[in-house]
């Protein structure tokens, strides 16, 4: 499959990440060789299997709902790098 | 003997009768750090006077009489993933560099209850994303039996840790191979539990439905008591699920044991010192009294490309919490919170990291999301099956645990896709979810250790770390 810049720019904006040049093309180079050779998935005959998410044993405890404390205000936000009155503190969401 | 040559068990017997202290274990790991962590780099941080109050408290507890536990007083090193309140948990990236967690990870919970001591957190591949720990804000971790090779990954440094006497023990985590390959490649035991025999809460995520909490030891009797100390049900952790503590009651034998020997890993792309080991290795089985027979997994080609997929998949949903907002790195000069994200991420996260997300954002994205993420899940089911139909049959499989011993440092001229490789015989375990132990088997010509894989029935890492015993005892280790 075929790497184009505009494939690039989507993922980029799903990631929200914006790659230098160099890693543009590193990657355009590494991803191109990596879904080559996922393809080979596609020799698998798969029609009818259900897909698995996970392989846990069972899922199925519920706990009593019951509020119970959890951290402190100042614990969660010690590691905010702007905060603002227990808040976190970002730059303007909209124009 | 230094004290941190011995192994965990001689250290909490010598604890137990009163012949050393909890500090002096302590004092004694931080001597081995002043020896070797300059040649080596097993650690992003390591603080003593945290551990010395820590083995303090212990030594009044068991001055008091308290029965702690089999391994009170011990001191153990924690790969930097996992949560420790109080301490730096960086994930070796710019992004959570100054990150300080708010809270202690289940299994630090149960350790530091159990008397342990945290000691250091060991350098890693950033996220767990890497294969050699040298993808890393803090450098490379070289390889204690050759500084000019690595130490594997993503849990280098605490396979390099343990392998030089800087740790004991050591917690890792594993996703597709990250506690048995650096174990096998320092010549140390690592073991991944069944998935959900652990609790993963506070273990920073990378890929939720395969990572598990490891342990790295210096033999199976340690390894075991450390997986009895960490394992059973958390109500933080719901996948989770209660397990008995069990000792190693070890046999005279494997007398009666029937061991599968899958005939795709010996096909093509194993080292042939690698392949000689793992012979040789099911030669001390069969030596011990378990039948070895040959036969067919074929599924295991399609293991790596699902394991890519479904990884970077959900690393891309995990990953997706680092936003510059909460903690972690955030970027100067953003004017909208778009640019917030965009700016903080791209700063904070290293290219490897980077193409793993946006590869897993390729994946779920419209359009794509059948022919692989779907295409993916099915193909972990049918995985999980001929897994659960060879184990029906066999009490455990063999295989190596890396075509290959430690390379050199800065790739050994592999490109990405050798490297993802690397990972077929690890990396279907994680997509089965079942246990499995890395044993040291011996060296290759150039004296670089060779790990043998023993992979389990779910739930059953007892009969793995019973063999494993035995075979170290064969072998006189």
């Amino acid at each position: 499959m075929e790497i184009t810049n505009e494939l690039i720019t989507e993922l980029e904006g799903l990631a929200k990440i914006r790659l230098t040049d160099s890693e543009k093309e590193q990657f355009k180079a590494e991803l191109g060789g990596i879904l080559t050779y996922i393809d080979i998935l596609n020799e698998l005959d798969t029609d009818g299997v259900e897909p698995l998410s996970h392989t846990v044993k069972s899922a199925d405890f519920m706990r009593e709902d019951r509020a119970e404390s959890s951290l402190p205000r100042e614990t969660v936000t010690g590691n905010a790098p702007q905060e603002k009155n227990g808040c976190f503190d970002v730059p303007r969401a909209f124009e | 003997m230094e004290v941190y040559e011995m192994t965990a068990l001689e250290i909490a017997e010598k604890i137990r009768l009163r012949e050393i202290s909890p500090m002096d274990a302590v004092m004694s790991v931080a001597k081995a750090y002043e020896r070797f962590e300059g040649e080596y780099n097993c650690f992003a941080s390591f603080n003593v006077e945290f551990a010395l109050a820590q083995a303090a408290e212990v030594e009044k507890k068991l001055k008091n009489g308290d029965k702690l536990s089999l391994l009170a007083g011990v001191p153990f090193a924690v790969k930097d993933n996992i949560c420790e309140a109080g301490k730096v948990t960086s994930c070796a990236s710019k992004m959570l560099e100054n990150f300080v967690s708010p809270y202690d990870a289940t299994v630090i919970g149960k350790l530091k209850s159990a008397g342990l001591i945290p000691l250091g957190k060991t350098n890693m591949d950033e996220f767990a994303m890497g294969w050699s720990t040298e993808n890393s804000i803090y450098g490379s971790t070289k390889n204690p039996h050759n500084a000019s090779r690595v130490a594997g990954g993503s849990s280098g440094g605490s396979a390099a840790a343990v392998a030089s006497g800087e740790a004991v023990i050591a917690l890792g985590s594993d996703t597709g191979g990250s506690v048995r390959q650096p174990a096998s490649f320092c010549g140390v035991t690592g073991l991944k539990p069944t998935y959900g025999a652990v609790s993963r809460y506070g273990l920073i995520a990378f890929a939720s439905s395969l990572d598990a909490v490891g342990v790295i030891g210096r033999n199976c009797a340690d390894t075991s008591a450390f997986f009895n100390l960490i394992s059973g049900r958390d109500k933080r952790d719901l996948t989770s699920y209660d397990s008995t503590p069990f000792s190693l009651n070890i046999p005279e034998s494997l007398d009666g044991y029937k061991i599968g020997v899958p005939k795709e890993f010996f096909e093509g792309g194993v080292d042939t010192d690698v392949k000689n080991r793992v012979i040789e290795s099911i030669k001390t089985f069969e030596e011990l009294g378990a039948k070895a027979e040959e036969f067919s997994l074929d599924i295991i080609k399609y293991a790596v490309p699902a394991y890519c997929i479904i990884a970077c998949a959900e690393a891309s949903s995990n990953l997706a919490r680092y936003d510059g907002v909460k903690y972690g790195h955030r970027a100067d000069g953003a004017k909208t919170l778009e640019e917030l994200y965009v700016m903080s991420r791209s700063e904070g996260f290293s290219a490897e990291v980077k193409q793993r997300i946006m590869l897993g954002n390729f994946v779920l994205s419209a359009g794509y999301f059948d022919a692989y993420y779907t295409k993916a899940l099915k193909v972990k089911r049918l995985i999980c099956e001929a897994f659960e139909k060879a184990l029906s049959e066999y009490d455990f499989i063999v295989t190596p645990v890396s075509p290959c011993t430690a390379f050199e440092q800065g790739g050994g001229g592999r490109d990405k896709i050798q490297m993802y490789l690397s990972d077929a015989f690890t990396s279907v375990v994680n997509l089965a979810g079942l246990p499995a132990l890395s044993v040291p088997c011996g060296t290759d010509s150039e004296g670089m250790p060779v790990g043998v894989q023993l992979i389990g029935r779910a739930a059953d890492e007892k009969t793995l770390l019973t063999a494993g015993h035995l075979f170290e005892q064969r072998r006189g280790v």
